[in-house]
């Protein structure tokens, strides 16, 4: 019985080592998802060490070859609609209709894109597109956030959310062209965009 | 091609994923006859790179760091930090009959700590085109958007369960009851030659209940329908696989030999558990 106990201390040991290899240099980028889904950093930081605990638990389920960021994601997903949405109040929400609308006028009205980009680019700063980010309803600002800033195919990302492809699609398309409205609405309101 | 298509098309083709070469061939050639679809490809693509560029990224506090990388090793070493003690058991009679006995103890601990074996969290995730619990969040959503229809309404489960049979379902349908909930009618889908039973129900407040139900054994072997091992097992126990997304909420259930995906949008808390008792 003695060499099976150490054959299974030595399987735990080279468990943890996997662990620290595959899912330890994802912190940063789990922090980052969680304090925009929780939008405060005391509950990002319960839920980040949630989630590393569960991973960790349950690290012997994770399928070896595959992408263990989003397998880390789709953990910290669960735990976050399980533990922290249930305390959250009102979800944001965005009349697309508008959203459509605006677009359309600006499109309407700029016909150079690349000289309302250079606009846009030289003159919003980090914190005003993160905030952007953090202000678009949750479905949306967690596509932009896995696809555009973390660079999850849509098939991890259907995974992660659990949802056929084709809604990864729309709801990216559509998150896009929302945070282009609101940034587009913000750098107009400042007067960085000659109309 | 609709401008609907097109608009998502737009938003595959940034992202590298469009994978049917047909489809990016017809969809470059739109590009080139129409100039209007130029300034939305544009916007998009500029507010990814926008994204991409901008957005700030936190470290994560080297405090929190430290308590993760602490809990996780507190939680390693209970049984690791036996190790050298043990491996000096290994010589004289009594030391023999020592360690036995830790051993034992050992295994006792280790049954009592064990994860409840109806944990969720236990269940890898579920992917693939023929994913039961996908396949049911799909035809919800298709449900839904009115993509999926009916096809014969009812609020009787006999006449329900007839329509089933003279569809070509040959399996028997369980079709449960509950006073949160009404019953609005059934679709019968077809897998490869294979017929599947779907029915609706609605809540008085304008909530839609779906269930979808496939006998167990059309996932032995090289099945149409599919859903992992572990998550297969886990419903063999008698659990309950339950999962969430923002827009709904979806359980997995066995029940009679049936399994059952069922997935509404109505809150988790309201959730018909008294179905589970319908024979």
């Amino acid at each position: 019985m003695l060499p099976l106990l150490f054959s299974k201390l030595d399987e735990q040991q080279q468990l943890y080592a996997d662990f620290e290899a595959e899912a330890i240099p994802h912190m940063d980028s789990l922090y980052n998802f969680a304090l925009k889904m929780t939008g405060n950093s005391d509950d990002a930081n319960d839920l980040i060490q949630e989630t590393y605990l569960k991973s960790f638990r349950f690290f012997d389920k994770f399928e070896k070859g595959t992408n263990c960021k989003a397998w880390l994601f789709s953990i910290m997903k669960n735990t976050f609609i399980n533990t922290y949405r249930k305390q959250k109040r009102e979800p944001v929400k965005v009349d697309y209709d508008d959203i459509e609308n605006f677009f359309e006028n600006i499109k309407s009205s700029h016909t150079n894109t690349s000289h309302l980009e250079k606009e846009l680019m030289d003159h919003l700063l980090d914190d005003e597109v993160t905030e952007a980010i953090g202000s678009l309803p949750d479905d949306f600002k967690t596509v932009i956030i896995l696809c555009d800033i973390e660079g999850l195919t849509y098939e991890e990302i259907a995974v992660v959310l659990d949802c056929p492809i084709g809604t990864v699609r729309s709801r990216l398309h559509r998150a896009r062209k929302i945070l282009f409205t609101k940034l587009y609405k913000y750098a107009s309101d400042k007067g960085y965009v000659k109309k | 091609m609709k401008k609907g298509k097109i608009k998502e098309l737009i938003t595959a083709y940034i992202d590298n994923e469009i994978k049917d070469q047909d489809e990016l061939c017809k969809f470059q050639s739109e590009l080139q006859k129409n100039p209007e679809i130029d300034f939305d490809l544009k916007s998009e693509l500029f507010t990814k790179n926008l994204a991409r560029e901008k957005f700030i990224r936190n470290k994560i506090p080297t405090s929190v760091q430290d308590q993760i990388h602490k809990k996780i090793l507190d939680g390693k070493n209970k049984t690791a930090s036996v190790n050298p003690f043990l491996r000096n058991l290994e010589s004289g009679t009594f030391i023999k009959f020592s360690s036995a006995l830790v051993i034992f103890l050992a295994l006792i601990l280790l049954l009592f700590n064990r994860p409840d074996p109806l944990d969720n969290y236990e269940i890898s995730v579920q992917s693939g085109n023929n994913n039961m619990l996908l396949l049911a969040h799909n035809n919800f959503e298709k449900f839904i958007s009115g993509s999926m229809q009916l096809q014969f309404m009812s609020n009787n489960p006999n006449e329900i369960k007839q329509f089933f049979v003279l569809k070509g379902v040959d399996y028997n349908t369980l079709i449960p009851i509950s006073d949160k909930i009404h019953l609005a009618g059934a679709a019968v889908t077809d897998h490869n030659g294979v017929k599947f039973a779907h029915h609706l129900y609605h809540t008085n407040d304008g909530k839609v209940f779906y269930v979808f139900q496939v006998h167990e054994r059309f996932f032995e072997g090289d099945s149409i329908i599919r859903l992992s091992t572990d998550l297969l097992n886990y419903l063999n126990k008698g659990g309950n696989y339950k999962s969430s997304n923002n827009e709904y909420y979806s359980v997995l259930r066995k029940i009679n030999g049936n399994v059952l995906a069922m997935v509404t949008d109505m809150p988790a808390a309201n959730f018909p558990e008294d179905i589970y008792n319908s024979k």
